[in-house]
């Protein structure tokens, strides 16, 4: 059985813990991946890697999509409300047509955009 | 009475011996004439007695044979009644039947006919559905597009304050 990208970035983060230099542990993560034929799945890892990362610090991943580039103070405005330890990816996303979509550690979605809106309403009605 | 018969030319020897010659023809004829013959007779008198007996009791037969026919003509047309009767009522029960089926089957396909009306009404309200809600999202994608700022802006700001409750709704819990 395949190891799966969390299980790599596990790895990862238990080897500089035990006191592995950083270095070497991404060395030994990119001969694992070589070896398995998993380099494709690098981006993964690295998600998984900074997931356990933040999470092991109290933060939450958060995911915020836009329908279009956000004005400074719009974004400023959701970064406020969260902390340091958050880690904020941005993404564009033109079928939102506008507002944002803001997805709180992969399991909380909070749906802004006006086709969520809409979405909704059509649901409803 | 020799000279009577004398008188008379009948010679009393000749009288004797024909009177003797009549009887042993009397006897002859007797015994082979007469006693066959009445036994004839009397056998063919019991044959025809007993033709006439048989014949009544052929015409007994015959008037038996008949009442028996007559009784098995009856019982026969009694029996074709019968059948004729329940031919008849199988006849209306298989009709009803058939009718019933034909009836039920016409249920069905006009319930089918209903249903296939209805989703076919159905798909075209929800194709028609479909395309109001492009339309719709259509025109407010145009409408967003003349200031989209100002949308966000409002949007972005709901974003916020829900981002905010429910980071101190999970600090909470």
């Amino acid at each position: 059985m395949k190891p799966r990208p969390s299980h790599y970035a596990r790895a990862f983060v238990d080897s500089i813990a035990s006191g592995t230099s950083g270095q070497a542990a991404r060395e030994g993560l990119v001969r694992a991946l070589a070896k398995n034929g998993d380099t494709h799945r690098l981006a993964q890892v690295v998600y998984e890697i900074e997931k356990i990362e933040t999470q092991s610090h109290g933060g939450h991943m958060v995911q915020m999509e836009f329908a279009r580039e956000p004005e400074k103070h719009l974004e400023s405005t959701l970064h406020k409300q969260f902390t340091k330890d958050d880690l904020i990816t941005i993404a564009l996303n033109p079928s939102l047509i506008a507002g944002t979509r803001i997805t709180l550690d992969e399991s909380r979605e909070l749906d802004l955009s006006l086709a969520g809106k809409m979405r909704a309403l059509f649901t409803h009605y | 009475m020799s000279q009577l018969f004398s008188q008379l030319g009948i010679e009393p020897v000749a009288l004797i011996w024909q009177a003797l010659n009549f009887i042993v023809v009397l006897v002859v004829l007797f015994y082979f004439v007469y006693t066959p013959l009445s036994e004839l007779v009397a056998e063919r008198s019991k044959k025809i007695e007993k033709g006439l007996e048989d014949a009544v009791c052929a015409a007994g037969e015959l008037s038996r044979a008949e009442e028996a026919f007559e009784a098995r003509l009856s019982e026969a047309e009694n029996e074709a009644l019968g059948v004729m009767r329940q031919a008849e009522q199988d006849a209306q029960a298989h009709s009803q039947k058939l009718v019933a089926k034909g009836e039920e089957r016409a249920t069905a396909i006009v319930a089918e006919a209903r249903t296939l009306a209805a989703h076919a009404r159905d798909e075209e309200m929800w194709a028609l559905e479909d395309r109001a809600k492009e339309f719709v999202t259509s025109v407010l994608a145009k409408t967003v597009a003349l200031d989209p700022r100002a949308v966000d802006e409002a949007l972005i700001a709901q974003a916020a304050d829900l981002v905010r409750a429910e980071l101190h709704a999970q600090k909470a819990a």
